[in-house]
């Protein structure tokens, strides 16, 4: 998902990869996901070089990562590229995060509660 | 148990015999340990090697390493060197086939079975799992006892996180001491934006692992400043007019409140909520939008279905199917676990109606666990909660509840993984499970019950280890407690304690391949993995998680062998048992297919994706790819 990634931004890596995990669903698996999350997530992301780009992860619609503005979000989340890196290599959670004001919301802080569950899905996990 | 003796129709394989030759501890024929690379990093500076070797002769001279929850019991260190460690005196559990119980004859054979572990203990004094045990025992040391450094007389090999100290002695002592009287008023005013509010409370209070704690109860201090900003900001909340895109928040929030007609903002209110809304992404997550909870706050995950051919339903008598049983599990046969589960289902059926609460129980633990080892944790779930709702009273009982706890964290049930590990604490532990009455821990917040049984949790191990004691159980379930919060370091550490007094138990090597591989860690994880494969070639699981961590490390075609070889695993394909197919009806894992999916897009191979998902999907049709399983 070569459109997906943006130079200096990490979290587009993981954006990138969902992205290829939502190519890879089934159509009844897709409605699955869309079901179960049914939420539109606007990330607006700060890399450590202090550019700001933003992504549309929608799992509501059409089952699909945007770059840039998509349609209307539920929730928008800020956070810096880092949060995203280390939320993927499992060094903090979406909670933790959230409680210690690494990750901002705007709109439905609610579904923010949704991002742990989204980045599960995002990398492939091991299981004990 | 003479029919078992007797029974020429189990095949050129004495299934009896097989089990006998593994109680006499042949150690003649396996691998010399020190031939293997000691560090697990080092085992792994390259990328894996393809599929697991398939079973070549020597395979059956393994003995057969059969899943089996039975931990040594806890073990006295003597010294806290690591060549005094307890496990290097530990035996192989007795075999109970000898003096089997004659009321179960066919049950306790089975269970002489299982009882073999993936576990290949060896009398031998050197270790080559290491583990700082200064860094892991410091968890336990109180703040002002000196800790002396262990004589490790193996060098230091795995690449262990040190954790700092202080931090230790802090969380340890946090439990230990009352919170300070803390002012409720706290410092910061809310201004005009929440953001900015809670930005400041959150600056005060965000956790840095560097930071050196002033005040001994930080998690205490957390909440008080989190609650008085909570408090400050509803009142504002109720009145100010914010941007508008925050108005259908604090619309709903304000809503609430004024409902409630409550004059102070609840934490444990705000907690709830959280709780439900992740309570209801955590349903969707798993089950679909329609997951119920039952009174235990546990999920309903529907009967359990057996499967509709099996070609072992047809006329077996009980023990031919327990003699079936115990030759499969002791096969080299990759499908010996696909196989075993099937043999497991007939048994179950055609026990009918028997009501022995032993032996039911037996069949659906060992069912259970022979599912999850094979990566089907659908049906396996199903069978570990219906052998639990049976194992009061059960000798394997507690672990059967540890191993369904594992279970319900695997497939992201966090809080019933929660409550099924304070259960086990309150059945093993009791005086240490004060705090977890069932009912208390059902209504407060997931966070909540995380961190009261963690710390219950904590607390014994802490005990135990003043008490020069080391119980895995108890370290495994304070792993997948850390685990369950993303403290994947601090998890490895703990399984590596169990690994400590069970170093030949593929499951705990495989657990610890996991917490390393989540936690970022993938090469040490295949090590890790490879360890449980070395000691159980048949182990679906470990395979399927070495696939996971390539896949993580971007070694795409390996990933792609290993979920094949799993798949194979599954449909008998690589199986060479004369007896019994594996039915075209016996479905890998669904997830395993979505993954081998992902990574073909992940490899930009879209045609090879497609033929996943075909209705005549095989693992076959993908060897001429030069794909290697």
């Amino acid at each position: 998902m070569s459109d997906i990634k943006e130079p200096g931004f990490k979290s587009s890596e993981l954006f990138a990869e969902l992205a290829a995990v939502l190519e890879g669903y089934t159509p009844e698996e897709k409605q699955k996901e869309l079901k179960k999350t049914n939420g539109i997530f606007e990330m607006q992301i700060k890399s450590s070089s202090g550019e700001e780009k933003i992504w549309t992860i929608d799992l509501k619609k059409e089952g699909k990562v945007i770059k840039g503005k998509g349609p209307k979000p539920d929730v928008t989340i800020i956070a810096g590229d880092q949060l995203f890196v280390d939320l993927a290599d499992g060094k903090t959670s979406g909670q933790k995060a959230f409680m210690t004001g690494k990750l901002k919301t705007k709109g439905n802080m609610m579904m923010a509660t949704k991002l742990d569950s989204l980045l599960k899905t995002a990398k492939a996990r091991a299981k004990l | 148990m003479s029919a078992l003796l007797s029974n020429a129709d189990c095949g050129p394989v004495n299934a009896l015999s097989q089990l006998q030759k593994h109680n006499d501890v042949d150690r003649s024929i396996q691998l010399d340990r020190t031939s293997v690379p000691s560090t697990l990093v080092e085992r792994f500076n390259h990328l894996p090697l393809t599929a697991p070797a398939s079973a070549s002769s020597s395979g059956q001279a393994h003995a057969a390493r059969f899943f089996s929850n039975q931990l040594a019991e806890p073990r006295i260190q003597e010294t806290r060197s690591l060549q005094g460690l307890a496990w290097a005196r530990e035996f192989p559990r007795p075999s109970s086939s000898s003096s089997a119980s004659h009321d179960y004859p066919v049950y306790a054979a089975m269970e002489a079975a299982l009882l073999r572990a993936q576990d290949r203990s060896r009398p031998s004094p050197s270790s080559d799992i290491d583990f700082k045990q200064s860094a892991w025992a410091a968890e336990f040391q109180p703040l002002s006892a000196p800790y002396a450094p262990l004589s490790a007389t193996v060098p230091t090999q795995a690449r262990i996180t040190e954790i700092p100290q202080s931090m230790w002695d802090q969380e340890f002592a946090r439990i230990e001491t009352q919170p300070p009287v803390f002012d409720a008023k706290g410092k910061g005013r809310a201004s005009a934006s929440m953001d900015a509010a809670l930005e400041e409370a959150f600056a005060r209070v965000t956790l840095q692992p560097e930071e050196e704690y002033g005040s001994q109860s930080i998690q205490r201090d957390f909440n008080a400043e989190f609650e008085s900003v909570w408090t400050q900001i509803r009142h504002d909340a109720v009145k100010a007019h914010e941007e508008p895109d925050l108005a259908s928040w604090e619309a709903e929030f304000s809503a609430n409140r004024m409902e409630e007609n409550d004059p102070e903002w609840d934490l444990s209110e705000m907690e709830r909520r959280y709780q439900e809304l992740t309570a209801a992404a955590r349903d969707m997550d798993d089950a679909g939008p329609t997951t119920r909870y039952d009174e235990n706050g546990l999920p309903d995950l529907g009967d359990y279905e057996f499967e509709l051919e099996n070609p072992y339903l047809s006329g077996h008598l009980r023990d031919t199917l327990t003699a079936l049983l115990q030759e499969s599990l002791a096969s080299s046969d990759p499908s010996a676990l696909t196989r075993s589960a099937l043999i497991i289902e007939a048994m179950i059926q055609t026990d009918g109606l028997d009501n022995d609460h032993a032996s039911q129980f037996q069949l659906w633990y060992t069912l259970g666990q022979v599912l999850v080892r094979d990566e089907r944790d659908d049906k396996g779930i199903k069978a570990l909660a219906r052998a639990v709702e049976g194992s009061v009273g059960q000798p394997e009982g507690n672990s059967a509840i540890l191993e369904l706890a594992i279970a319900y964290v695997n497939q992201s049930y966090d809080m019933a993984c929660f409550l099924t590990l304070s259960r086990f604490l309150r059945a093993t532990h009791l005086s240490h499970a004060n705090l977890l009455d069932p009912k208390s821990l059902q209504s407060q917040a997931l966070w909540s019950v995380r961190d009261l049984v963690k710390d219950a949790f904590l607390s014994l191990a802490g005990e135990q280890h003043r008490n020069n004691t080391v119980d895995p159980e108890i370290q495994m379930g304070l792993g997948v407690l850390l685990y369950s919060e993303a403290e994947y370091d601090r998890a490895a550490e703990c399984f590596q304690a169990a690994l400590s007094i069970n170093p030949e138990n593929a499951v705990l090597w495989n657990r610890l391949g996991s917490c390393l591989s989540n936690g970022n860690r993938p090469e040490e994880a295949i090590g890790s993995y490879q360890r449980a494969l070395e000691i159980w070639p048949n182990y679906t699981r470990a395979v399927v998680n070495i696939g996971v961590a390539c896949l993580n490390m971007g070694a795409h075609k390996e990933a792609v062998e290993h979920f094949l070889s799993a798949i194979a695993m599954h449909d008998g394909s690589g199986s060479k048992a004369p007896s019994g197919a594996i039915p075209r009806g016996v479905k890998s894992n669904e997830d395993i297919w979505k993954t081998l999916r992902r990574t073909f897009l992940a490899m930009d191979r879209h045609d090879l994706a497609e033929r996943a998902l075909a209705p005549d999907r095989s693992a076959e049709s993908f060897r001429g790819e030069g794909f290697d399983f």
